[in-house]
């Protein structure tokens, strides 16, 4: 016993240091957003205010929300983010019911080529992508942030892995029952994949507001600009080195998703250990 | 026997089921990855002129300097980032497992730069790193050591960079540990405390072995997302300064496309990139099923 628990002891000095190096760089860069830029200049050396405001001001919120328009900027943000999540769960899960209950001519081939999209990041695209959403005329549109997202082969794969779960029993008493597929899959199988469905959905709610590259790549135009691309530009752009102003955006940006992540974790972390796919 | 136990239906059902995400994914994933090797052969820039050349192309990314720089960069990043990160979350995940009743608090701080947007933790570290208000160097400035550049050194970018990126996944990475440690009967950690070993044996001859699946996964995804997923970290940060040291391939490939409007090359740049995620997949596959027989 004694053997099991040395480094477990010494494992505790690492664990608490890594709640350090989590926690504080957040608790200061977040500060930073209740400070004057004054203030911020004048931080230096270590004390109780490197980390909590002399002089507290909501300033900069109101700064950044005049600054971005901020209404719009979020209202586009969430409108992006919850279109691509239900027509995605929807697309997704219709296509995932099909590979795995029915049984139709390239079958196993079609779901191979959708399972190997899953390997292709966005980032290798990106050129051939911007090319084709000109092409069919949805550049600068907030369509172009939609439609290219609104399928996906990880999305398919997920759902499918549920579907294939479920006892094929039902199929045979739908089937006695008279029940076409297209009823058996919105009135029995959807409801049962309630779970599966928010797990899914919680992913690409998050992925998309994060997303980055494509909204920076596809949108110049300043009323259809998204949250994180609106905070970028605001300080690469607009208002240089306002430190104060940024900040504001920073806990603006975050502040959202780790309310969604607190009440959402047991879904999240689920997600995430049956995937392995990052939000 | 299976055929009659489907489910009912017109002959064409399965095909209009399908037809969505087909379309989507033909349109927008399959359609590009045509175009990107179209591309690739020839001179095309941003506004549209595309001239067939061949292996041009290829030939100008393989003879680049600058192409040569970002693929160092790349791999150096690549490296440290999948032993360092790796190490550090499977560490981590040991250590948490031995003491489940602290897991749940410290999951969940250590789960927050996971969470954040990318924009915002990329933010958080410029500022972090920031030579006049940082953080960093507030505390070197506190204990009477001199100041450091970070970011704005091109001897520390690389490594500032790697620095705030694992800070943003490591926590990620513990969690699919934890996951696979999960996996691992009880019953042979007893059977090796009552053979006698101590903790660090029970680790090496028990734990490791049997998570040698999970660590290949963790092993081949930190390894694309370390040449994929870092657009944004180095967009924000560093825009592949100083002096290219963090002009990492996605960055790179993105603003040869965007920012100098030679699609052509940068095309050709996007296909090295695929042919290595291929590779990675491939041999993630292999090994995958070795390990099945």
């Amino acid at each position: 016993m004694r053997d099991a628990r040395a480094p477990v002891r010494g494992g505790w000095v690492l664990l608490s240091l890594l709640v350090v190096v989590v926690v504080v760089p957040m608790v200061w860069g977040f500060s930073l957003a209740f400070r004057s830029n004054e203030e911020i200049a004048r931080i230096g050396g270590l004390s109780l205010h490197t980390f909590i405001p002399v002089r507290p001001t909501l300033d900069n919120f109101t700064r950044f929300f005049t600054a971005v328009s901020f209404g719009r900027v979020l209202t586009i943000t969430v409108f992006v983010c919850l279109s691509v999540t239900v027509a995605s769960l929807f697309i997704n899960s219709l296509a995932a019911f099909a590979f795995a209950r029915m049984k139709f001519a390239g079958r196993n081939l079609l779901f191979a080529v959708v399972v190997a999209t899953m390997i292709l990041p966005i980032e290798i695209l990106i050129v051939p992508l911007y090319r084709v959403v000109k092409d069919v005329g949805l550049m600068n549109s907030l369509a172009s942030l939609v439609v290219p997202f609104a399928a996906s082969g990880f999305g398919i794969f997920f759902m499918r892995q549920f579907f294939s779960g479920v006892p094929r029993e039902l199929d045979e008493a739908a089937r006695i029952d008279g029940c076409g597929a297209a009823r058996f899959f919105f009135r029995i199988l959807l409801p049962l994949a309630r779970t599966p469905l928010v797990t899914l959905g919680l992913i690409v709610f998050l992925q998309q507001w994060d997303s980055f590259l494509v909204p920076v790549t596809f949108i110049s135009r300043t009323e259809n600009m998204v949250l994180q691309v609106a905070i970028n530009n605001l300080y690469a752009h607009i208002y240089v080195n306002d430190v104060a102003l940024l900040a504001a955006g920073m806990v603006i940006g975050a502040l959202p998703v780790i309310v969604v992540f607190l009440f959402t974790q047991r879904y999240y972390i689920a997600g995430i250990t049956t995937t392995g796919i990052k939000g | 026997m299976s055929s009659s136990r489907r489910l009912e239906g017109p002959r064409i059902q399965p095909y209009l089921f399908v037809a969505p995400a087909l379309l989507v994914i033909g349109v927008f994933v399959v359609w590009p990855l045509a175009e990107l090797f179209y591309l690739s052969l020839c001179r095309a820039n941003i506004l549209g002129r595309t001239r067939f050349t061949g292996l041009d192309n290829f030939l100008a990314v393989f003879t680049s300097l600058d192409f040569a720089n970002s693929v160092r960069a790349t791999v150096i990043f690549m490296v440290v980032v999948v032993i360092a990160q790796s190490t550090l979350a499977l560490v981590v995940a040991l250590l948490v497992e031995s003491e489940t009743k602290a897991m749940g608090a410290l999951r969940t701080l250590y789960f927050l730069p996971v969470v954040i947007p990318f924009v915002v933790a990329s933010f958080l570290w410029k500022f972090i790193y920031d030579p006049d208000v940082g953080l960093i160097n507030s505390v070197l400035q506190a204990l009477h050591l001199p100041r450091a550049g970070f970011l704005a050194d091109p001897s520390q970018a690389l490594g500032s960079l790697i620095a705030a990126c694992i800070w943003k996944a490591w926590a990620f990475f513990t969690m699919i540990f934890l996951s696979g440690l999960k996996e691992i009967p009880r019953e042979l950690y007893e059977c090796a405390a009552i053979e006698g070993a101590s903790s660090a044996q029970r680790v090496r001859y028990v734990t490791l072995p049997l998570l040698r699946r999970v660590l290949l996964f963790v092993i081949v995804v930190t390894t694309m997302d370390s040449v994929a997923r870092v657009f944004t970290p180095v967009f924000v940060m560093t825009q592949g300064g100083p002096r290219g040291v963090t002009d990492l391939l996605v960055y790179y490939d993105w603003r040869t496309a965007f920012r100098v409007g030679d699609i052509g090359f940068a095309s050709a740049v996007a296909v090295f990139m695929f042919v290595f995620v291929l590779l990675i997949n491939l041999v993630q596959l292999r090994i995958g099923r070795e390990r099945d027989a």
